[in-house]
């Protein structure tokens, strides 16, 4: 797509003038798993403004300095994170009790944000399909001190792992549209390939998780092919599967309206929402316990 | 001796540094990998929490990310001024106006920063990844 096929292709889904024209903002996430947030505040220079996370901030390190090239990103006292790659685990909420599978890992920053949400207890399975991606969550994991994960490598397009899970994060690899300049690689041909694996993660997740069990689905691409028909699939064919509120307040627009009222329980984050990424979100539950 | 059992008294022996109780430590594939005690329930096998450090027949190394974790190190602690961390950090080795050999814990005010090797009134600092890590700002020590 050119940049003009691109505004056409946004228009269909919001208003592509404001999502366009947003202005984004870099985020942090204080890491509450190595410094008590009261305690960040009163070590940390960096300037920041709240938002809709008691945890996210929109933040500044000073001219010319990047964030990931400070005292708090080194000590692991804070990751740079899009607010809205927070959303996911915020919605999915695991506990300490819980044994949640991350089915696509890496680089870690999602892995490491449910980990803070569990205070270091229960489990998570941190899986890629990638060794050389498998780098970088190592280090963020060590990095941030997160240490009820276990990472592995296996393909999350078949698991083979049944019935076991209470929790699962399915942030599925995706066009990225919401990516700058991603537009220009994007065809329909090529969505509809990487829908293939997304929708066989999402079956094979979903399996993996017990009865009475959650699962978020994740992507940052706008594209409905990866998005609403992929839950939309797996609700056909797994009668135990229903959608569920976010429980989580952000602002958001609902799924897009040609798929039902039930699928105004998911999430299409735009730039215009909160300065951050694009992201599409949908809580799945599997069973009535 | 298990190198697990010969890790913990090295810590106690070296920094007066116990490790916290919900930590496990468990060797796997020749490292020491801290871990806590609930993901023992995680069924599927694979690399459990990060590396701490490793025990082999050329001597015991800490992780500074698993130092960081450490309850009140009381011991070979040397605590760096702003410079001297900065340098520290982005894998310089720093002149210590110290005398003695070994392993020692860096720290900047209240930040543990990590673990350096301390050897001819040189600090040698060793982290986990690959790449320089730089720090461009100032934190309140």
């Amino acid at each position: 797509m050119d940049e003009k096929q691109f505004r056409d292709y946004l228009s269909s889904y919001t208003d592509a003038e404001k999502a366009l024209s947003a202005p984004m903002r870099d985020t942090i996430r204080i890491n509450t798993l190595k410094i008590p947030k009261k305690e960040f505040m009163g070590v940390s220079g960096l300037k920041m403004e709240p938002t809709f996370y008691e945890n996210g901030f929109y933040a500044d390190a000073g001219p010319g300095v990047r964030l990931g090239a400070t005292w708090e990103y080194f000590l692991g006292y804070m990751h740079t994170q899009t607010l809205s790659s927070m959303a996911p685990a915020l919605v999915l909420n695991p506990g300490e009790r819980d044994i949640v599978l991350d089915a696509a890992a890496s680089p870690g920053s999602k892995t490491s944000h449910m980990s803070m949400l569990m205070n270091n207890k229960g489990a998570i399975l941190a899986n890629d399909v990638n060794w050389e991606r498998g780098s970088a969550l190592f280090s963020n994991i060590a990095r941030l001190g997160v240490l009820n994960a276990k990472v592995t490598v296996r393909d999350a397009t078949r698991l083979g792992i049944n019935a076991y899970f209470t929790k699962a994060l399915v942030d599925a690899p995706c066009s990225s549209l919401s990516q700058p300049y991603a537009y220009k690689k994007f065809t329909p041909n090529l969505s509809y390939e990487i829908s293939k694996t997304q929708i066989k993660m999402l079956f094979s997740s979903y399996d993996a998780l017990a009865e009475g069990g959650e699962l978020v689905y994740s992507t940052c691409t706008y594209e409905k092919g990866e998005n609403e028909e992929a839950i939309k699939l797996l609700l056909e064919k797994r009668g135990s599967a229903s959608l569920q509120p976010l429980g989580v307040e952000f602002p958001h627009e609902p799924g897009l309206s040609e798929y039902g009222k039930e699928f105004r329980k998911v999430a299409r984050v735009y730039p215009q929402h909160f300065s951050s990424e694009g992201f599409f979100i949908a809580k799945l539950k599997k069973g009535s316990a | 001796m298990s190198h697990v059992t010969t890790f913990r008294e090295y810590l106690q022996r070296q920094f007066g540094a116990e490790v916290p109780k919900e930590i496990v430590l468990n060797e796997q594939e020749g490292v020491i990998r801290a871990y806590s005690k609930t993901l023992m329930m995680l069924k599927p096998s694979g690399y459990m929490g990060f590396v701490a450090g490793k025990v082999s027949t050329r001597g015991i190394e800490v992780k500074s990310e698993f130092a960081q974790l450490l309850r009140n190190p009381s011991r070979n602690v040397l605590a760096l001024d702003e410079a001297q961390a900065k340098a520290f950090v982005e894998s310089e080795s720093v002149a210590i106006a110290e005398q003695g050999e070994g392993l020692r814990i860096a720290k900047f005010g209240r930040h543990v920063l990590g673990v350096g090797i301390l050897k001819a009134g040189s600090l040698h600092p060793d982290f986990i990844g690959k790449g320089r890590k730089r720090v461009e700002n100032s934190i309140n020590p």
